[in-house]
């Protein structure tokens, strides 16, 4: 996909496979059963016009192409998705024998589906292939199926992206659904319709094994089909992430087909690789089989971000009619908070800790709309504390029923309309809008007296000065971000920085919100080192882990402070190692989507084992954002370590690709 | 908050729960706002788990969710009995407000006419307190509450079977 995707093939394309191709021969088909003369026809045909080669074909399979041989193999394990015995890397052979059990005789088990019905959209596939000929295929009724179709009432198709969970590795990047919609439009009973999800079962692994398993595909993973209320349950209110829906256009056959196929992958089992064939990658494979022509998975051949998958779609011309965003129960609940009076808001605090009675005469007394809208807030204030388990089942239920009593008892808002009940802004940029994953940055700056150039490319995927439109707000994800520095009066050339890693969650906290603020980040940087009496650049890997605080005053204003810890390990330093307590603190300027951002930071760090020093840095960085993938940034900081200063400034130019 | 800590401090992932067999039943029993509620942490446990089921299907059965009494004269009273089970506290909200995307799914699936939607909305929102009726109300005495107040409703009681 992109230009070092290869450089990540040690950590993240063990998706190889280097299964050699084998190419059944004719003579290995079961050929000698005593076949009718249709069934010759029909497989003389289907050589001919080599079926086999069609990429429909191919994709109902799920073939993929081998990385380094030639020929297909398919990742599907549960043996009974392939009919021949070298199926799964053989389509020829596949076909064949897809054929040949269309026409066996009717069922095999008692109970069983006949693989007629099994594999229907292979049949109806090879159906309108064979055009005329297929009037010889025998005919039989698939019941299960026809009752499955008719309980989803399927009508439309929508991509479902929940943003970004930062509790979740795996879920970092946002997740994509697909949702089966029961109306031919959109807006209309949406919470009705069925969400197909590709999920890794990953049992209750945790810590090193599950991020092992995770990447080398040795999680099981399923199709599943589930109703999407309960999704919403899952991400929006159990996980608080605000949800896009990108409703698509396509017409009735293709949505008919891709739920044929779907009904095939009912319990075929795939491996699951976190990074490359994810949740995002296999729903754009099952588009692609219901909509020929799509052809969306061979722009995705290395890592596959859920957000790359909804820009791919987003920007197919036509292909998106509509878009919806739910923000979750805690965005609406900030937006619902911000908006209220101090005297409103600390009626809501009241309510939800039991000493205002929801019913009390201080709250008659309020003119009804506002009276509601406390009301509704308190309400939702309660189910987010008991969701975030910080009161208990037998506090909460009592007073959520008496507020919702008082609530009943103010009516006449059913007549506006379904405006949301707690107002809320929708982000004026979508995920699909905000900057491109990958990041090129030209710098040109100095160190005291010596100038550099810098050239960085960071592989993914949001910091906090980046042009933050369709990102979720108060995060940041690097990975794999790289700078090399260039002295170009010496000529020496250096690596600065290669960050693995590093998340940061700055979530404000206020009265009704109460996250931590966390950091934490692994990889090689620069460090000022003791070198034969004089100080000198060194590389060493450096690891931290903060928790702290952020808080918003104003909504243009994130103040931030995090005690933290940081080791730094290196054959320079002293014993080779250095660790130590520290703190991070600073505060950024300006709103979310806001043109113009400005940062100013402080970091202290008492190196006290090891290679003990005292660290210092402060600085600040003006950002302006020139367009959604360009932006320019003036950086400077004084630096101290070891007793000695120096100060760096850079302009930084940006662009996103 | 602590699970995100614990994530940090592990690298570790969101633990999941072992998918409880108790809780799969229809939920038809789940109070409202208990433990086991939809509005419960095991409510939603339940739905992140069901991964290795026969995932793609349909039918209520699976959910344990088997016909019941029918109170609607609509096509599928299980439909209507496991929407309101999975989702009771979200209908509460709604019902109280008169309005909202559950509130119109409900009405969707006893198949209220157009036209008759306001009055099912306003029978909803001005009744609240008799339909939740106590604290640890169930999917069921809800729905059994609303067929009560339905039949004695000129315009809705054409919608239930007596």
């Amino acid at each position: 996909m992109r230009y070092f995707s290869l450089a990540l093939l040690a950590i993240a394309s063990l998706t190889i496979t280097t299964t050699v191709s084998a190419n059944t021969a004719y003579d290995q088909l079961p050929h000698t059963r005593n076949l009718s003369p249709q069934l010759t026809r029909l497989l003389e045909r289907a050589d001919r016009d080599a079926f086999h080669e069609d990429p429909q074909w191919l994709a109902l399979v799920h073939y993929e192409k081998n990385r380094f041989s030639k020929g297909v193999f398919s990742p599907a394990i549960t043996r009974s998705f392939f009919l021949a015995e070298h199926g799964d890397k053989d389509p020829r052979a596949e076909l064949h024998a897809t054929l040949l059990n269309i026409f066996a005789p009717t069922p095999v088990t008692e109970g069983e589906d006949h693989p007629q019905c099994t594999f229907i959209a292979r049949r109806y596939w090879l159906e309108q292939k064979f055009g005329q000929l297929s009037q010889s295929f025998p005919q039989s009724t698939c019941t299960k199926y026809e009752n499955w179709r008719t309980q989803l009432d399927a009508k439309g198709l929508t991509l479902v992206f929940p943003e970004g969970f930062i509790s979740n590795p795996a879920s970092i990047f946002g997740h994509t659904l697909l949702r089966v919609d029961t109306s031919p439009t959109s807006g209309q009973n949406e919470i009705l319709g069925y969400a197909i999800d590709f999920t890794a079962n990953t049992g209750d692994d945790g810590g090193i094994s599950y991020v092992a398993k995770g990447v080398t595909g040795s999680y099981p993973a399923f199709f599943n089909l589930r109703p999407y209320y309960q999704q919403l349950k899952n991400y929006a209110d159990w996980e608080n992430r605000d949800i896009w829906e990108y409703r698509l256009n396509v017409d009735q056959a293709q949505v008919d087909f891709l739920l044929m196929h779907l009904w095939e992958l009912s319990d075929i089992e795939f491996p699951y690789y976190f990074f490359t064939k994810n949740c995002s990658y296999e729903l754009l494979r099952l588009l692609e089989i219901g909509i020929a022509g799509f052809e969306a998975s061979t722009h995705f051949q290395g890592l596959v971000f859920p957000v790359d998958t909804v820009r791919f779609i987003a920007n197919k011309p036509q292909f998106v009619s509509s878009t919806r965003y739910r923000a979750s129960p805690e965005t609406k609940l900030r937006a619902g908070l911000t908006k209220l009076s101090n005297d409103d808001s600390s009626h809501v605090q009241a309510i939800v800790k039991g000493r205002l009675a929801p019913t009390d005469q201080i709250l008659q007394q309020i003119p009804p709309p506002r009276r509601a809208k406390i009301l509704d807030l308190a309400y939702e204030q309660l189910r987010y504390d008991y969701l975030a388990r910080n009161i208990s089942d037998v506090d909460s239920r009592g007073l959520s029923r008496r507020i919702l009593i008082a609530r009943s008892r103010i009516s006449g808002f059913a007549s506006e309309g379904n405006a949301p009940v707690i107002d809320y802004v929708v982000p004026s940029i979508r995920p699909d809008q905000g900057h491109d994953t990958s990041l090129v940055e030209l710098s040109a700056g100095w160190r005291d007296n010596e100038s550099f150039v810098d050239f960085r490319l960071r592989l993914a995927f949001h910091s906090f000065m980046d042009n933050s439109g369709g990102y979720p707000e108060f995060m940041e994800v690097r990975v794999l971000d790289t700078n090399l520095r260039i002295f170009p009066e010496s000529g020496r050339v250096r690596l600065q920085e290669l960050t693995f890693l590093e998340i940061d969650s700055l979530s404000p906290r206020s009265y009704a919100f109460k996250p931590w603020a966390l950091s934490m980040g692994t990889g090689l940087r620069t460090r000022r080192v003791h070198d034969d009496g004089n100080l000198d650049d060194t590389l060493v890997w450096g690891t931290h882990f903060g928790a702290g605080l952020a808080w918003d005053p104003h909504p243009a204003i994130l103040l931030y402070g995090l005690p933290n810890m940081r080791l730094d390990v290196g054959s320079d330093l002293e014993n080779d190692f250095s660790f130590g307590p520290g703190a991070r603190l600073g505060v950024f300027a300006g709103k979310h989507e806001s043109h113009w951002k400005g940062h100013l930071f402080g970091e202290y760090t008492q190196f006290m084992l090891g290679d003990s020093t005292t660290s210092l840095r402060g600085g600040a960085e003006l950002r302006l954002t020139t367009s959604r993938n360009t932006a320019l940034t003036f950086e400077g900081s004084a630096n101290r370590i070891h007793g000695e200063n120096w100060f760096e400034g850079a302009l930084r130019v940006s662009l996103y690709f | 908050m602590n699970k995100i800590l614990n994530t940090f401090v592990l690298g570790s992932t969101l633990v999941l729960a072992p998918f409880s067999a108790s809780f799969a039943a229809c939920g038809l029993g789940n109070e409202i706002w208990g433990d086991n509620g939809s509005f419960g942490k095991k409510a939603l446990a339940s739905t992140t788990n069901v991964l290795t089921y026969k995932g793609i299907s349909t039918t209520f059965e699976i959910f344990g969710c088997g016909p019941g009494d029918n109170i609607f004269k609509t096509v599928s009273n299980e439909k209507v009995r496991y929407y309101a089970s999975q989702n009771l506290d979200h209908l509460a909200a709604q019902f109280a407000r008169g309005q909202g995307e559950h509130l119109d799914a409900i009405a969707y699936l006893i198949q209220i006419r157009e036209e008759d939607l306001e009055s099912f909305n306003t029978l909803a929102q001005a009744n609240f307190e008799l339909l939740f009726s106590h604290d640890k109300i169930t999917a069921d005495e809800m729905l059994f509450n609303l067929k009560q107040l339905m039949i004695k409703d000129k315009t809705l009681s054409s919608y239930v079977e007596v």
